[in-house]
């Protein structure tokens, strides 16, 4: 057996197209999500903020069980429960679909809670010149709201990326899955697994200070 | 997991420079990986360097350490979030040191963490389902189990769905219990911008 730290760089080099594609998943994962989860959280937000006691209530009740239990948990469900009712779907669709539940329950409650922060005036306001239904959401409600919220739904688009790793497990050949196979190939774990992880860092770190900087920025703005 | 971000906090504010940039350092790159991968790592990767474990040590070990940092960043917000004056003056009539933050700013800034902490838990609750990954036989991996041998998946995951909620409402009422117990009376509930932005992170 070799020494223990013997780090390889020819064998970085033979895995790192494969490392880098399954980065390129991944990303792209990430980016189906952020818009698919985005688009849930702004329809439930809405929803939670009709009128409607029973709507109300089931939504609350799905946003919860959502936030409650794991995405592990929630991906299994749907890759294995999906096809038992005549529903066949990719599993790379299914990992889109199955993040963007899980993080769209989240942003739901950021919206929310924007959607409950916007100064009454705007609805008189809206109200007395004449705009309602989904006039009033599309064009008044939901661009105030995004746009206050926007730091704290880019913190989701993070958390997105870190969580999609978890799709290994539905067979989705993602950045993780790429490591894993290199590393099964050869038995060295060492370096694809450690490239990986930096690569996740690499991405995350600087965008989570970029959204930090821009809300930071955003809020000595107001 | 809860002494190590209490330390990791007093250091992000400590006066000394490189202690500080050292720690915030360590804390971003921390929370900037990928639990799962950081998990898998540890797995596969430590063994090699002759740090061979059982596996659930190497699930708690690695989820402990990724609470921490998320917790440090809890600490550090209700730290900076008591008002700079209640420092002043508690070194201005020589209190200092230890004395300072537990007589003086732990007391105000502990209400704070309460409830962000309890969404920690929360998350960490969840996190335990990735250890099904490194052959911990827990509650996700005896699932899977069950369907290989029963079918009945959408059923199957769905009671596990319904399971792991009850716990987490649970975790959710005892916090509030414990946060109805300790809210300074006569100050708003509101949490600090900061606190909130690690709120389910």
């Amino acid at each position: 057996m070799r020494s223990s730290f013997d780090w390889d760089w020819a064998y970085v080099q033979d895995a790192m197209p494969q490392l880098l594609g399954g980065l390129l998943v991944t990303l792209r994962i990430t980016v189906l999500a952020i818009g698919g989860s985005f688009v849930l959280g702004a329809l439930l937000a809405t929803g939670l903020s009709l009128n409607k006691r029973p709507l109300r209530a089931a939504l609350s009740l799905w946003i919860d069980l959502v936030r409650g239990s794991p995405l592990l948990i929630q991906l299994f469900f749907w890759y294995y429960g999906l096809p038992q009712f005549g529903v066949f779907l990719d599993a790379e669709l299914i990992g889109v679909l199955a993040l963007s539940i899980y993080c769209g329950a989240y942003i739901a409650m950021v919206l929310k809670a924007g959607i409950d922060n916007l100064p009454k005036g705007q609805w008189e306001a809206a109200e007395v010149v004449g705009i309602r239904g989904a006039t009033l959401w599309r064009r008044v409600v939901l661009p105030q709201v995004i746009r206050d919220t926007l730091p704290s739904i880019g913190n989701y688009a993070v958390l997105m990326f870190k969580y999609s790793p978890v799709l290994v497990a539905i067979t989705v050949s993602e950045a993780l899955s790429a490591a894993l196979e290199v590393g099964g190939r050869t038995f060295r774990y060492l370096e694809p697994l450690t490239v990986v992880g930096a690569l996740f860092v690499a991405v995350s770190v600087p965008v989570a200070l970029l959204i930090r900087y821009a809300g930071r920025k955003h809020a000595s703005a107001l | 997991m809860v002494l190590v971000g209490g330390l990791g906090a007093i250091a992000m504010i400590s006066q000394r420079r490189w202690l500080r940039l050292l720690t915030t350092m360590v804390l971003e790159l921390t929370r900037g990986s990928a639990t799962l991968v950081v998990l898998f790592w540890a797995f596969y990767v430590l063994p090699r360097f002759g740090l061979e474990f059982p596996p659930v040590v190497v699930g708690v070990a690695v989820l402990g350490v990724i609470e921490a940092c998320y917790a440090a960043e809890v600490f550090r917000g209700s730290l900076v979030a008591v008002p700079k004056g209640q420092w002043e003056a508690a070194r201005t009539s020589g209190i200092s040191g230890l004395a300072l933050l537990r007589r003086i700013i732990l007391p105000q800034a502990l209400p704070l963490i309460i409830s962000p902490l309890g969404n920690l838990t929360i998350q960490l609750l969840k996190f335990t389902s990735l250890l099904s990954f490194i052959s911990i036989r827990d509650l996700t991996s005896r699932a899977l189990q069950l369907r290989y041998h029963l079918g009945h998946s959408a059923l199957i995951f769905g009671c596990l769905i319904v399971v792991y909620f009850i716990l987490a409402r649970a975790i959710q009422f005892a916090v509030q219990r414990i946060e109805h117990r300790f809210a300074i009376k006569g100050r708003g509930r509101e949490l600090p911008e900061l606190l909130l932005a690690v709120e389910g992170a």
